[in-house]
């Protein structure tokens, strides 16, 4: 019996390396003395088909426990792949390239119009990587340039201030690698923060939409605001009106299908809005203030969703929103959502509470 | 405890010890070449034909109750000199010498071994054997303050090397006739009174038979250290980790006996043990009972907390740092990074290094006199350790790794259970150097599976956590609830009566 115990044990002995995932052997020690620690990747079409540049950089580095500052490390390579290219940027520094820290994905605009599905997907397959990193679209520009703009000081604590404040409603909405995949194989379409360098400088501009992984194009301006209303966030920015500046600190989004007999014909949107004015230097009565803001709110939601159905692109879920909202007709929404989705006629309402200064 | 142990006696003892007749010249061939053997012819009542000899061992005995009780009475009795010789042995005997107690002595040994325990022995001519008296000093250090378990907030005496002023501390504070204290000789050289003390209707009576047979199967030269009795009462082979907690403080023992739990007492040794002790027990300080539940809950987490700190912080430093860095948070990894640049050493090696350099400190400032102990950790610990940094010898991290881990250590109560845990750290570090977080996870489980095997006097070592099927659960003692909500006595310790207040 003792034996046989035994025997038992020695058998879930041999198992358990499998069963914790190191059937492929027990990991591999390194010394973290002699890494680079990389912080941010920046992916770009190459100039021929099926090509990419990446590019990656570290933080600023410190030498010893109290040394002087020394500049982040970039390092770029061109291959036919994203992982060749990180392999290859593996041999070209003087430390050991780690890619575990990496949290901070750039995409250039090129490789966005022509499939940025795939490096999305490399995020998620690789060992180092993963989907915890925050996604950014370089509009206009490469994510090389921007990297190779901050050179000196690195891209990362700009990028960090910004997801944070993203987080927080006081930047625009932050999205993760894992997001963005999920919003793409749920919904087809997935919205990523847009940066501009201008400059020198990296400035938020909005957001760019993936449709099927490839850009189908910008919200900028009023649309953008309309896009963090539909999700829930004020947005950086006051609402300015006659004198008044007012912050939105919370929206909410109720979504309801609306039919005629058997067909989605329209899509109800109702917002509701918890804002607190900040400054009032106007001679506007509170009422007519929430009137303004409520109008306004309408606007930009109307704006930005009118947009994506332009693109055919639901990236803020509204099916999957208008369906929980009627469970019971999720089977009709769901067979007509994607044909119908471009062509359904929006309603929208806005209803805002105010609070704050007061003259 | 897993099974008994082997019955082994390589050289069985000799019965009677000192064979003959009890005659004043076999104890004094008992006794010879011992300087401290004295011997003392008296008259009495000054009659030159009625002489006995008083025999003692000098400084065993106290001379004053040895002139004033036995020998005085003897010289000025007027009655010693009047009767029958056949008389006067039995007015002696019966209480014509002033003294709690005398015993007629028939054989050797007995004669023997009371001369040894401090009494004076009595030897009439013209009739068989002797009477003893016990007159033994009590000469030994006064109840003091417990130095190794201080009270903020409680009694303040703790035991001394005196056996019946040990059992006498807890005789006072628990009062009640069913303290039971019942007396074993250990060692062949040393005989040394070990006392069993148990709560009869309270206490386990199998636990009281297993605690008795191990100190009946002791056969011993004597017991000189603690660690002559833990390790006989228990296993000490199988596992580093203590199964018998002590305590120097009387209130502390009275509360295990109150718990159920069964005590010994030893000669010579100012400390009591506790058995059945289980996991939690050396978690527990004496002033637990003392502070509010709340503050005291707080405490003991804090313990726990520690100790786990204690024992995996090297082995996971370990496992970050060499196999997963990916699991550091990226500002921490840039600063490890950095302070690791111009260090020659692994990880590994420097983790290594630094506990082994840890406990030989620990090791230096013990053996040394306190101010010159302060002087070398200040030396080893400051100095050097920041000289090592500066030189880029050692990386700051892991110095700060392996230094949060030594001073978690310190929170423990037990000083047994913490070296059972350091050496437990060094096994973790070196499965987690071998194969990271995974070896360091099978490191936790070898470790789970070593206490869930061990047993404490027939009770699981696990069991506030498990006790087994069937078994009574013992009481979760991660916190301590409030006292009034404490109506039962630890079921895993097979108490006879659970129910401890209404």
């Amino acid at each position: 019996m003792r034996r046989r115990n035994r025997l038992a044990a020695l058998l879930c002995a041999a198992l358990l390396p499998a069963l914790a995932g190191c059937a492929g052997g027990l990991p591999r020690a390194r010394e973290m003395g002699d890494m680079a620690l990389m912080r941010t990747l920046g992916v770009d079409a190459g100039e021929q088909a099926g090509e990419y540049l990446v590019t990656a950089s570290s933080s600023r580095r410190a030498r010893g426990v109290q040394g002087e500052e020394e500049p982040p490390l970039v390092l770029s390579a061109r291959r036919s792949s994203v992982a060749g290219a990180c392999l290859a940027m593996e041999s070209m520094g003087e430390s050991s390239v780690f890619y575990g820290h990496v949290d901070q994905l750039l995409l250039g605009e090129e490789l966005a119009e022509r499939d940025a599905l795939e490096t999305l997907f490399y995020f998620a397959r690789d060992r180092e990587l993963g989907m915890g990193a925050q996604v950014w679209l370089v509009r206009g520009d490469t994510a090389q340039a921007v990297i190779q703009a901050r050179k000196d000081t690195g891209v990362d604590n700009r990028l960090a201030i910004l997801q944070s404040g993203g987080e927080q409603g006081e930047a625009e909405v932050s999205r993760t690698v894992g997001e963005t995949l999920t919003a793409l194989l749920e919904d087809g379409s997935a919205y990523l923060p847009a940066l501009e360098l201008e400059g020198g400088e990296l400035r938020e501009v909005g957001y760019g939409v993936l449709k099927g992984g490839t850009l189908a194009g910008f919200l900028t301006g009023v649309q953008a605001r309309g896009l963090e209303l539909a999700q829930g966030q004020g947005g950086p920015e006051l609402v300015e009106l006659e004198g008044d500046a007012v912050r939105v600190e919370r929206a909410e989004l109720t979504c309801l299908p609306e039919f005629e007999g058997e067909a989605l014909t329209g899509l109800s949107l109702d917002l509701r809005l918890t804002a607190r004015v900040v400054q009032s230097g106007g001679e506007t009565d509170r009422d007519r203030l929430r009137e303004r803001l409520e109008a306004l709110a309408c606007a930009r939601l109307r704006s930005a969703v009118e947009q994506l159905q332009s693109w055919d692109a639901d990236c803020l879920g509204l099916g999957r929103m208008a369906g929980s909202s009627r469970p019971e007709r999720w089977g009709e929404l769901r067979a007509q959502w994607a044909e119908r989705f471009p062509h359904l006629k929006l309603t929208v309402r806005c209803a805002a509470s105010l609070s704050g200064a007061e003259r | 405890m897993g099974g008994e142990r082997r019955e082994d006696h390589p050289h069985p003892r000799r019965e009677p010890r000192f064979p003959g007749e009890l005659t004043l010249e076999n104890v004094e061939g008992v006794f010879s070449d011992c300087a401290d053997f004295q011997t003392r012819e008296v008259y009495l009542h000054g009659d030159l034909e009625r002489r006995v000899t008083v025999c003692y061992v000098d400084g065993m005995t106290r001379s004053e109750r040895l002139n004033d009780y036995v020998l005085r009475p003897m010289a000025q009795d007027p009655m010693l000199a009047s009767l029958p010789m056949g008389e006067v042995v039995k007015l002696l005997e019966g209480g014509a010498l002033y003294n709690l107690s005398a015993q007629r002595q028939t054989d050797l040994d007995g004669a023997v071994f009371a001369l040894v325990a401090g009494s004076c022995a009595l030897f009439v001519p013209g009739f068989p054997g002797a009477l003893t008296f016990p007159v033994a000093t009590e000469e030994k250090r006064s109840v003091g303050e417990p130095e190794n378990e201080p009270a903020l907030k409680g009694a303040r005496d703790s035991f001394v090397e005196s056996l019946r002023t040990n059992t006498s501390l807890v005789r006072r504070r628990l009062r009640a006739p069913e303290l039971k204290v019942r007396e074993h000789i250990v060692g062949r050289q040393s005989l040394t009174p070990v006392d069993v003390v148990w709560l009869e209707g309270i206490a386990d009576p199998d636990t009281v038979a297993r605690v008795e047979r191990r100190l009946a199967e002791m056969d011993i030269d004597g017991v000189e250290s603690a660690g002559y009795l833990e390790e006989y009462l228990t296993d000490p082979w199988d596992s580093p980790f203590p199964r018998l907690p002590y305590t120097q403080r009387p209130d502390r023992f009275c509360q295990g006996l109150l718990e159920g739990r069964v005590g010994v007492l030893c000669d010579g040794l100012p400390l009591g043990w506790l058995a059945p002790g289980v996991i939690t027990e050396f978690f527990k300080t004496g002033q637990d009972r003392s502070f509010h539940w709340a503050v005291a809950s707080m405490l003991s987490l804090l313990r726990w907390f520690c100790a786990g700190l204690t024992l995996l912080l090297p082995g996971l430093y370990i496992a970050l740092v060499t196999f997963h860095p990916e699991a550091i948070p990226a500002k921490l990894a840039v600063s490890i990074v950095a302070a690791k640049q111009e260090v020659p050493f692994s990880t590994v090696f420097e983790v290594l290094i630094l506990l082994l350099a840890f406990e030989v400190l620990q090791e230096a400032g013990l053996r040394l006199p306190a101010p010159i102990g302060a002087t070398v950790s200040i030396l080893g610990g400051l100095v050097v350790g920041n000289a090592a940094v500066d030189a880029h010898i050692v990386s700051p991290a892991v110095l700060i790794a392996v230094a949060i881990a030594g001073v978690a250590g310190y929170t423990m109560p037990s000083q047994d259970f913490a070296g059972a845990v350091r050496l437990w750290r060094f096994l973790l570090a070196i499965l987690a150097s071998l194969a990271g977080l995974f070896g360091l996870a099978m490191g936790c489980a070898a470790l789970i599976r070593h206490l869930a095997g061990l047993e404490s006097f027939g009770v699981p070592y696990l069991a506030p956590f498990t006790a087994g099927a069937g078994a009574p659960g013992g009481r979760p003692n991660l916190i301590r609830p409030p006292l009034p909500t404490l109506k039962w006595r630890d079921g895993a310790v097979h108490t006879k009566n659970r129910r401890n207040q209404r």
